[in-house]
């Protein structure tokens, strides 16, 4: 599903230029569950941003499915990305001002669905997250944890082939955490490809494979099996 | 959503709708009122072939030329030159008293014309056959709303009109109503209700006439000219001055004729110059400050935007999520510009007279949807939205630096320029003669019996304590008469012939208007009677040089022994005597020729005053001869108590209408009348004014968002400033600094502008004031405390902030 080949990534200030990423050669394989790790600013989140088609890489290739993005406009990657990609993040970034169901409902709305089709589809991965009952609330009147299981709502509610997660248990305490991450275990398990970057070694657990980054280059690359004996 | 958005925003929405609305306001209202100005007498299908001839002013340099010609100068124009097809004269006397049905009417809109009026020009004639009209003598053409006032619900037409009284024109008489017209439009730059007919062959040839030519297609308006200053020339007398002729198009003249007799108040080209910039300027200031804020908001909730896109939203459906948000601080907007320009007659006591139409409204609220709309989506056009969402391109003020400079800019020369106008007025207002300019009243043009009367009025005026003075004069304030008669002085060259302008008043006039000699005092002592003056005129315009008539007002003069004419001279008359101590004309010989050789007997200078300016400020003073002479005070002047006006003018028109009941009394207040002179200047001084404000709220406001956007972001760094020892003080000064710098930077660049705009407009005076450095010191000190202020108020708070709750931000 995901290809990378010699991927680069370098930020260009008035006075440094610093690399993110460095010729990174990468294959994800669709249903699969793969975990980032590494320490700040070992480039997780560039490569993520760049997997999402958020940025661009300045230099390598990145083949989504098959098809050549990283080079595509701006334009181009959005509608590759429209309802074939979504993300989770740690700050959950849902709007203000829009109410849960509104904000699970927002990917469908660019999808250009009928609306009681829409509807159909956000009770239904309302209900799935367990947080039918706060549909008319705002995001600030929610726990952290019923937040990011709205976000995770909205990440899912288009049924997008790839979610990228970025510690998605990062601002969440130990219960809630597991929580969430039993439910992107059970959405992978339902065929979703899921690529997390994530501090935590528990985290990691429930990925079929951790790739680690250091300095912008791939460490090691081990199945969670390997990982966890190794950490055991 | 959108109630939260409002209310999440209400600082954005409230600005935005403020100063758009506002925009809006200047906008409908400048446009209606600009293009009412520009439409002035355009409606005839003959416009763009009109003119009006008017004569170049040569007695007095600078002066514009004059409106009216002498009916003479017309005759030749009838046939002579090919290229005039037809010519309408219109003859404009002050001061009538028409009876219809048996009731008096004064009426000032009145004409005398001849039938091509009707040919010439499109007035639309509602009843009456226009091919007919005026080829029998004594037929009159009234008005819609005369109709009406004389007649009431019958039928005007075959009625008859009288002229009871007439001071100018002497053909008073019975006239047929011929035809009843529509009333003129208000764009058109004279307004006539009754038009009177006079034929072409009638003589009267020594008034004052507005003469209107259409001309052939394509004529050469330099060649015509040039034909008829050389006529005009063959047929001048030795000695007297050439009249030269302007051509002035009809569609000109509301907005470029500044002649000194006009038909009616006209309108200016750089008034409309001042209002439309003045309108572009509020427009800009609150573009800016839409462009800025919608950038400020933009960035907040550039995070939103980023989450529309990681959800599947393209760059479109970001620009509809824009649009639609700013559709409705534009909506509000237009909805409170409206209510404001709909209004605005009332709210400004009808300064334009304002017809706005639905579709201007229409059109022009489109065109700001269209704008504001699409300029909101500058920011996402500039900024890349799908970036990595960490990232925030705020960059603190720098951005903003240009169009802080410009507001300020124009804030600040809008100050500057708006004190100079204010200034100047004061300055005219100043220079203007009496004291309480608002408690003297004028009563012009009085008729010739009432002339005659003018002892017992004053009399019978004064026995009321509501009257503190009366007076007469030749003419009313604000006018000034171009015309200079020669005179002859003891010490004087003979040789070359000296001219003053005259200028009759009455004893009083002194003392009514606090004027003070400059040397030798001001009582004119016994002056001459009125049939005296009748008598020495009769005689000298009739038979000037017989020894008989000689003889007889010899004998005459005699008969009046007490009698001796006093003349007081003003400082420019001094000047162009050549004399420079005032105390050296006093008691000299003096004779004047005035309209007749014996009108004015030999005298002697008994006094002299500084420059009167009586007249207006547009031309230097005229060197002026005053004396006293009843039979020209057509201006009766009253001095009235300034808390009982409304008694005193009831106590004039009483004493008025015992004396003559059948002239209603007609009066105007000095600083009225002075205010009518200024009409365009006022006009400007006020839109200035306005626009001064404008601008200042609307730089304020958008200091005032940015600012508090700007401080919102300094958060943290304020709490490492403070956490590192600065002082609330430094923290607020350093926070000032970034804004107050650039109003400083504004106010060098806007005040040479400022001086260039206001030295051109201060040519419109001969008398002007200084532009002093501090009216510029002011303007600067004057937007900086406001800026100042404007920042202060929120860096107060976060300067103050304890830097833990800062440092705790983000």
């Amino acid at each position: 599903m995901i290809k990378i080949e010699n991927l680069s990534k370098r930020f260009q200030t008035e006075e440094v230029e610093t690399t993110a990423l460095n010729q990174i050669n990468l294959e994800i394989k669709e249903g699969e569950f793969v975990a980032i790790m590494g320490p700040s600013g070992c480039g997780k989140s560039s490569l993520l941003n760049i997997l999402g088609m958020l940025d661009s890489p300045t230099s390598g290739d990145y083949y989504f499915n098959d098809q050549e993005v990283g080079n595509q406009k701006e334009s181009q990657r959005n509608a590759i990305r429209k309802g074939n990609i979504n993300f989770v993040f740690q700050s959950f970034n849902l709007i203000d001002e829009l109410n849960v169901f509104r904000n699970v409902e927002l990917p469908l709305t660019y999808l250009n669905i009928g609306k009681s089709d829409r509807k159909a589809r956000v009770l239904e991965v309302l209900d799935r997250m367990k947080i039918g009952h706060r549909k008319h609330h705002y995001p600030q009147q929610l726990s952290g944890g019923q937040q990011q299981r709205v976000a995770i709502a909205r990440a899912v509610s288009a049924k997008p082939k790839l979610l990228l997660a970025d510690e998605p248990t990062g601002n969440l305490d130990s219960k809630t955490g597991l929580e969430v991450m039993n439910l992107l275990s059970e959405l992978n398990s339902e065929g979703m490809t899921i690529v997390m970057v994530t501090h935590s070694e528990r985290d990691a657990e429930f990925a079929h494979r951790v790739i680690r980054l250091f300095d912008g280059e791939v460490m090691t690359e081990k199945t969670a099996k390997e990982f966890a004996t190794i950490n055991y | 959503m959108i109630l939260n958005q409002i209310i999440k925003n209400k600082k954005w929405y409230g600005i935005n709708t403020l100063g758009i609305g506002l925009a809006f306001a200047v906008v409908l209202i400048i446009f209606t009122h600009a293009q009412k100005e520009l439409s002035y007498d355009r409606f005839h299908s003959n416009a763009d072939n009109i003119y009006r001839i008017n004569i170049e002013d040569q007695q007095s340099e600078g002066r514009p030329p004059v409106s009216g010609i002498e009916g003479n100068l017309i005759v030749p124009l009838y046939d002579k030159f090919p290229q005039i097809k037809e010519v309408v004269r219109l003859i404009h006397p002050e001061n009538t008293i028409i009876t219809a049905e048996k009731n008096n009417f004064s009426n000032n809109q009145l004409f005398f014309t001849n039938k091509q009026f009707f040919e010439v020009f499109d007035f639309k004639l509602i009843k009456g056959n226009r091919e007919s009209l005026f080829n029998k003598p004594n037929q009159v053409v009234i008005s819609k709303k005369i109709a009406l006032a004389y007649f009431g619900t019958e039928e005007a037409l075959g009625k008859e009109i009288k002229i009871a009284v007439q001071y100018i024109y002497a053909k008073s008489g019975s006239y047929t109503v011929a035809g009843v017209m529509e009333n003129f439009p208000d764009n058109s730059h004279f307004n006539a209700e009754l038009l009177f007919s006079i034929n072409n062959n009638e003589d009267i040839n020594e008034y004052h006439t507005f003469a209107y030519l259409l001309l052939e297609k394509e004529s050469n308006l330099t060649s015509l000219k040039k034909l008829i200053n050389a006529h005009w020339k063959k047929n001048t007398k030795e000695g007297e001055p050439e009249p030269i002729s302007q051509l002035m198009p009809l569609r000109d003249i509301h907005l470029y004729s500044h002649n000194t007799d006009e038909m009616d108040v006209n309108g200016s080209m750089s008034s409309l110059i001042i209002l439309i910039v003045g309108a572009l300027i509020v427009f800009l200031i609150a573009f800016i400050n839409f462009t800025n804020l919608n950038y400020v908001q933009f960035i907040t909730d550039l995070k939103d935007f980023k989450i529309h896109m990681i959800n599947g939203a393209s760059y479109s459906d970001l620009s509809r999520i824009i649009i639609t948000r700013s559709l409705i601080p534009i909506s509000f907007a237009i909805l409170l510009g409206g209510l404001i320009a709909y209004n605005f007659d009332a709210l400004s006591g009808s300064a334009f007279q304002l017809n706005i139409s639905v579709f201007n409204t229409l059109w022009i609220a489109l065109v700001f949807y269209l704008v504001f709309a699409l300029s909101s989506l500058l920011p996402l056009v500039t900024t890349k939205v799908s970036k990595d969402l960490a990232r925030s391109p705020y960059q603190g003020s720098k951005k903003f630096v240009a169009s802080l400079l410009f507001q300020f800019m124009l804030s600040i020369a809008a100050i500057i320029t708006t004190i100079v106008l204010h200034k100047q007025i004061d300055l005219v207002n100043d220079l203007h003669p009496g004291n309480e300019k608002s408690s003297i009243v004028i009563m012009p043009d009085v008729p010739y019996h009432m002339i005659q009367k003018y002892e017992i009025l004053k009399e019978s005026c004064l026995k009321h304590p509501e009257i503190r003075n009366i007076s007469a004069a030749f003419y009313k304030p604000g006018l000034n008469m171009p015309y200079s008669y020669p005179i002859e002085m003891e010490g004087i060259d003979k040789s070359v012939e000296k001219k003053l302008n005259m200028f009759s008043i009455e004893a009083d006039f002194f003392k009514l208007f606090n004027i003070k000699p400059l040397a030798g005092s001001l009582d004119m002592g016994i002056t001459s009677s009125m049939s005296w003056e009748n008598i020495a005129i009769k005689i000298s315009k009739y038979n000037p040089n017989s020894d008989q008539v000689l003889e007889k007002l010899e004998q005459y003069n005699k008969e009046h022994p007490d009698f001796q004419e006093n003349y007081i001279l003003n400082k420019s008359a001094l000047k162009v005597l050549g004399i420079k101590n005032p105390q050296d004309a006093i008691g000299k010989s003096f004779q004047f020729n005035f309209m007749a050789p014996k009108l004015f007997k030999k005298g002697q200078v008994i006094g002299v005053i500084d420059d009167l300016h009586y007249g207006d400020m547009f031309s230097i003073e005229k060197p002026m001869v005053l004396a006293a002479k009843k039979m020209f005070n057509s201006t009766f002047i009253a001095k009235i108590d300034p808390n009982r006006k409304a008694e005193a003018l009831q106590v004039l028109t009483k004493e008025w209408h015992t004396l003559a009941p059948d002239h209603p009394i007609k009066y105007e207040f000095v600083d009225d009348l002075y205010e009518q002179i200024y009409f365009n200047q006022y006009k400007e001084m006020r839109a200035l004014t306005l626009f001064s404000i404008l601008s200042i709220i609307l730089s304020i406001l958008g200091m005032f968002a940015l600012s508090s956007f700007s401080i919102q972001h300094k958060t943290k760094e304020i709490g490492i400033r403070k956490a590192n020892g600065s002082t609330s003080l430094e923290i607020l000064m350093l926070l000032i600094r970034e804004y107050t710098q650039w109003v400083v930077v504004a106010f060098l660049i806007a005040c040479p502008i400022a001086y260039y705009i206001a030295r051109d407009w201060l040519r419109n005076f001969a008398y002007r004031i200084e532009l002093s450095w501090w009216i510029f010191a002011i303007s600067g000190v004057l937007a900086l405390i406001i800026a100042i202020l404007t920042v202060s108020w929120q860096t107060w708070k976060a300067a103050t902030q304890n830097p833990v709750e800062a440092l705790k931000y983000e």
